[in-house]
């Protein structure tokens, strides 16, 4: 045991030893055991862009560093991973040495302080921190202070707009600061032309509607100790009125699980979305090339934060492993690297969160589907000025009351956001 | 004039043979339309499957799914291994199946309907519920990753001993006791006797519980860790991303899946039918 | 087989082992018929089962360290996860309520349809017979992942076949699985998609049970067609009604994955309108990670089960023409 616990030191004087060595001139290397040790290490994932991603990094980075630890990668689809990973953990048996952990689906393991099958990456981790965009590499797993997951993609909202709709309608589409203007000066000449400005999902994400926007606009869910702090200013209820409003007047398209077909037909002409979406349109709407531009978010109020993160998977290790030292040396070459990050970024589209990569002229390329625009330009900028979203261990549970107690009654039964609000935050006590 | 009253009462009207056709028609549409357009689907690119109108045939046929499904992953393997635990399973599953329902059906013995109360009790226990007990289980036993998890907990199934038993107890009783005058042991006659005769039953035990290995989930899913160990369901479920979704994949791949069951089910039609309906007349 | 000859003290007759197992053999086999069922039963149920029960008296609390073998930290609560759940959950009573009327959906919609199907299949002048069969049976070996998606398409409120071809009648279809007062109806029409024609099986053969001359019979006495069902062909149907009735209730309060795949779990419908009580044993159980609580759940449902059955059973013994 003593030998694996290094101090962040000794890996520094490690890395630039082993640096010289592999000839991997910006690549330090951490430390694993003894080369002549065979070693193997599992992880389980639920995405398979990711999982092929990691693979690439084995392949193209790894191997070279560390000949001697090998990787079993077991993929699993996101909603049967949670109850496989449970019965692991459950037993104490077959646990792997690290999870693919989605945000929503880190709450619920570490509820309980002292009891938490997550192994607390703080030590690890170390100066590492610093080349992070904490907002987005850490934030989203960190609970009680203790850091559970490493996330490699910077995700602020960004607003995407039909630029062919907008001249031809003559709209200034860049013009409007607040999400009041927005709608007046976008919304209204397109929803007189007879379409909708933007898409609202009701399907099972529905609360992440409220969620994203009340981010954006400097609220949040909850205080980070544990208190649900929805209500605390009105906020919330400002922004679930404004949505339900713009949803009645048809400013608003309701939709499910049909957003391309909705898309592709026109149906709507604007979208906030994080990064991740753009390689989607890329796949599911090939042919809308040269018809969409990006621009920052509108502002719910001057002194809101430019944007706000939304979504990302991040990599955490096992309180069962045995082999925690390797996995983070694997977590940090995929995610806390130039080659590692820049990987990801040629495989998923996504903008690291490794800022010492974030000037490169790789990251800042133009894209001929938004025009010739630079979306890392924009995502970095965004990416300076973004909140950080507070997590709870009970995320997740509040989420799914959310969308049952308030986001069903507001939306399809005409209640009252505050009432329902307070109904759900008192489900919400109940349940937890 | 007696007659023709006669008739109609027979049911032969001209109205009454056409709707009763077009009922069993419309039935056969609206039952095969969604597996019809199952096998089409696999046919289809990502993009046809979301368009409007909806039609039978793809709009440009592709074997592009299928493709996805034989370089990209590891069906064939997943066939095999599913094909592999589902004939063990079902092979065992009939056989103490008939056993016990030869038991319940033509032997007297003491608690026997206890017995049989505990046959009926194990279809009212959620599995759900005994899911986490099992798999810690399977974790003492040391059969987490290893086919025995699937093989032995679900192999002898309280509805096929149900079955067994209404079929075994059409087996006229005289066969057996002419048997045992001329000496015949009691598994000799459960061999040579009542296996034989009751054919039609085993064929459907064995394609329902073919049929249940084949499409379970959730249990292969919890104790089978190794991918390369995946059952059909497990691997086909994998294709389903949050970022990627390839639906035509899942489409050809469920429909090889559903291949030898169907094939089955024509072969054995008749003694399918035959078996599965007896059990209930005797309900 | 070999004759193992032993003596006892006293006795000094020889007891032979051949002998006596061509004695009483036939008082032994069945229960080495049944040894397999009692192994199982009592390895993989019983003790499960028992685990599963100790666990609904106690609460989750997080996991234990790996150094400690896995496993969870637990603490006893008594009775309090069956009172919480009796008393005050919402959501458990609406899943409930859920499993009563989809149960209420078999009893009035499914049965009656698939012995009209029976019927109808059962009818001389038939034509695709084998055809029909392969396609009633059909629905219910696909797999459910497939019926789940497929169904997704078919009540999608924009895209959907369902709005689609009422949008060729002129009217506006409603928002099917997102509309509060449609996903129990939906959920009813996708179970007799799956369940009609394998229903409709077990009655063709009880059908195919009633006495032809019988029913001749009453008819050259003057009865009419609708008499002769009702007083022969109806009694005569009866065991297949004790069978459809009882596996369609277990099955109604047992219902998880077509829910769980057409409602895309965890979204269980507007106004938990499609949560079963399945489902919400494996929200609290596997995503909740409340063990006990989920226990909690399966013993009651078992037991309102076992009640529904009963009384069924009860009726359908009082039921003798």
């Amino acid at each position: 045991m003593s030998e694996k616990k290094l101090s962040r030191r000794d890996f520094l004087k490690a890395a630039s030893t082993a640096l010289a060595a592999s000839g991997f001139a910006a690549l330090p290397v951490g430390v694993v055991r003894a080369q002549d040790e065979e070693i193997n290490l599992v992880l389980w994932g639920f995405a398979s862009n990711r999982v092929e991603w990691m693979q690439n990094v084995v392949d193209e980075i790894w191997s070279d560093m560390h000949p001697n630890v090998g990787f079993t990668f077991e993929q699993t689809p996101y909603w049967d991973l949670w109850p496989k990973l449970t019965a692991a953990f459950v037993g104490g048996a077959g646990i792997p040495d690290m999870v693919d952990i989605e945000i929503n689906q880190t709450g619920q393991y570490v509820r309980e302080p002292g009891n938490e099958p997550f192994a607390a990456m703080n030590d690890l981790l170390g100066e590492d921190l610093d080349s992070l965009s904490i907002p987005s590499a850490t934030a989203p797993w960190t609970v009680r202070g203790n850091i559970y997951g490493v996330g490699n993609e910077v995700n602020p909202l960004l607003m995407l707009y039909r630029v062919d709709v907008m001249e031809e309608l003559g709209v200034d589409a860049e013009a409007p600061v607040s999400w009041e203007d927005w709608i007046e000066q976008v919304g209204g000449p397109v929803h007189d032309s007879g379409t909708a400005l933007a898409e609202f999902d009701r399907g099972a994400g529905s609360w992440r509607e409220l969620n994203n926007v009340l981010n954006a606009a400097g609220g949040q869910f909850f205080d980070g100790d544990g208190n649900v702090t929805v209500l605390d200013d009105d906020l919330a209820v400002d922004i679930l009125n404004w949505q339900k409003a713009n949803v009645d007047s048809g400013m608003f398209l309701v939709s499910d699980a049909d957003i391309w077909g909705l898309m592709g037909d026109s149906a709507f002409v604007s979208k906030y979305a994080a990064p991740w979406l753009q390689g989607f349109m890329k796949q599911n709407v090939p042919d809308m090339e040269g018809q969409w531009r990006m621009r920052h978010l509108p502002k719910w109020s001057p002194d809101s934060p430019k944007t706000s993160p939304y979504g990302g998977t991040g990599m955490g290790i096992t309180a069962a492993s045995e082999n925690k030292p390797e996995s983070y040396e694997f977590i940090r070459v995929c995610n806390i690297t130039a080659e590692g990050s820049l990987l990801a970024f040629r495989r998923m589209n996504l903008f690291p969160s490794y800022t010492p990569v974030w000037d490169s002229e790789e990251l800042l390329r133009s894209d001929d589907y938004f025009g010739g625009q630079i979306p890392g330009q924009y995502i970095a900028e965004a990416a300076a000025e973004m909140a950080v979203v507070n997590v709870d261990p009970y995320w997740g549970l509040f989420g799914d009351i959310v969308n049952r107690l308030v986001m069903d009654p507001v939306f399809d039964a005409d209640a009252d956001p505050r009432a329902a609000l307070e109904e759900a935050i008192e489900e919400f006590e109940f349940s937890k | 004039m007696f007659k023709s009253e006669r008739k109609s009462a027979m049911g032969a009207s001209r109205v009454n043979i056409l709707s009763m056709n077009t009922i069993v028609l419309v039935g056969v549409l609206l039952c095969a339309i969604p597996f019809v357009y199952m096998i089409s689907a696999s046919f289809r690119r990502e993009g046809d499957l979301y368009k409007l109108p909806v039609t039978v045939y793809p709009r440009e046929w592709t074997m592009h799914n299928f493709h996805t499904l034989f370089d990209k992953t590891e069906y064939v393997r997943w066939y095999g291994n599913t094909i592999f635990t589902a004939s063990i399973r079902t092979v065992l599953g009939v056989y103490l199946a008939a056993l016990a329902g030869a038991a319940f059906a033509k032997y007297e013995f003491r608690f026997k309907r206890f017995f049989f109360f505990l046959v009926l009790a194990t279809l009212t226990l959620p599995f759900h519920m005994l899911l986490i007990p099992l798999f810690l289980l399977m974790r003492d036993f040391g059969w987490v990753d290893n086919y025995l998890a699937i093989i032995v907990p679900g192999m002898v199934n309280a509805f096929n001993i149900f079955l067994m038993r209404q079929y075994i107890e059409a087996v006229p009783g005289e066969l057996m006791d002419a048997a045992r005058i001329d000496g015949a042991s009691e598994i000799g006659m459960f061999h040579r006797i009542i296996l034989p005769l009751v054919r039609p039953a085993l064929g459907v035990v064995g394609i329902l519980t073919f049929v249940w290995t084949w499409n379970d989930f959730l249990w292969p899913l919890v104790v089978l860790h190794d991918d390369a160990k995946y059952l059909l369901s497990n691997g086909i479920a994998t294709m389903d991303g949050p970022y990627e979704v390839e639906t035509g994949a899942i489409m050809a791949g469920s429909f090889l899946a559903t291949l030898p069951i169907i094939i089955i089910f024509i072969l054995m039609q008749r003694q399918i039918i035959a078996g599965l309906t007896q059990g209930a007349i005797r309900g | 087989m070999s004759a193992h000859t032993l003596t006892t003290g006293e006795n000094t007759q020889p007891f032979s082992l051949a002998d006596w197992w061509s004695r009483n053999q036939r008082k032994v086999i069945p229960y080495i018929f049944l040894a397999p069922f009692l192994l199982s039963f009592a390895v993989f149920t019983v003790y499960p089962a028992g685990v599963a029960l100790f666990l609904s008296f106690q609460r989750t609390r997080g996991f234990q360290q790996a150094e400690a073998g896995g496993g969870v930290v637990l603490e006893y609560k008594g009775w309090a996860n069956y009172e919480r759940l009796l008393t005050k959950d919402k959501r458990f009573r609406e899943a409930m309520i859920n499993g009563a009327e989809f149960w209420l959906g078999t009893l009035l919609v499914q049965m009656p349809l698939a012995l009209a199907v029976a019927l109808a299949l059962n009818s001389p002048n038939i034509r695709f017979r084998v055809l029909g069969r392969l396609a009633f049976f059909a629905p219910y070996i696909t797999s459910a992942v497939v019926v789940g998606w497929i169904f997704r398409f078919v009540y999608d409120q924009n895209f959907g076949w369902m709005n689609s071809a009422l949008a060729q009648l002129g009217i506006e279809g409603p928002a099917w699985i997102r509309d509060v007062n449609f996903v129990m109806p939906s959920l009813i029409i996708l179970g007799l998609w799956t369940w009609v024609g394998f229903n409709s099986l077990f009655f063709l053969a009880g059908l195919q049970n009633v006495p032809d001359d019988l029913k001749e019979a009453a008819r050259i006495d003057g009865a009419s067609t609708i008499r002769v069902f009702w007083h022969i062909t109806i009694p005569f149907l009866r065991p297949v009604f004790v069978f459809v009735v009882v596996t369609g209730g277990i099955g109604s309060f047992s219902l998880f994955s077509q829910p769980y795949l057409l409602l895309d779990f965890p979204n269980t419908g507007p106004f938990d309108s499609g949560l079963f009580p399945l489902m919400y044993l494996y929200d609290m159980g596997f995503l909740n990670i409340r063990m006990g609580y989920a226990s909690a759940i399966g013993y009651i449902l078992t037991v309102v089960i076992l009640i529904i059955t009963g009384m069924q059973l009860l009726l359908f013994r009082l039921w003798k023409v």
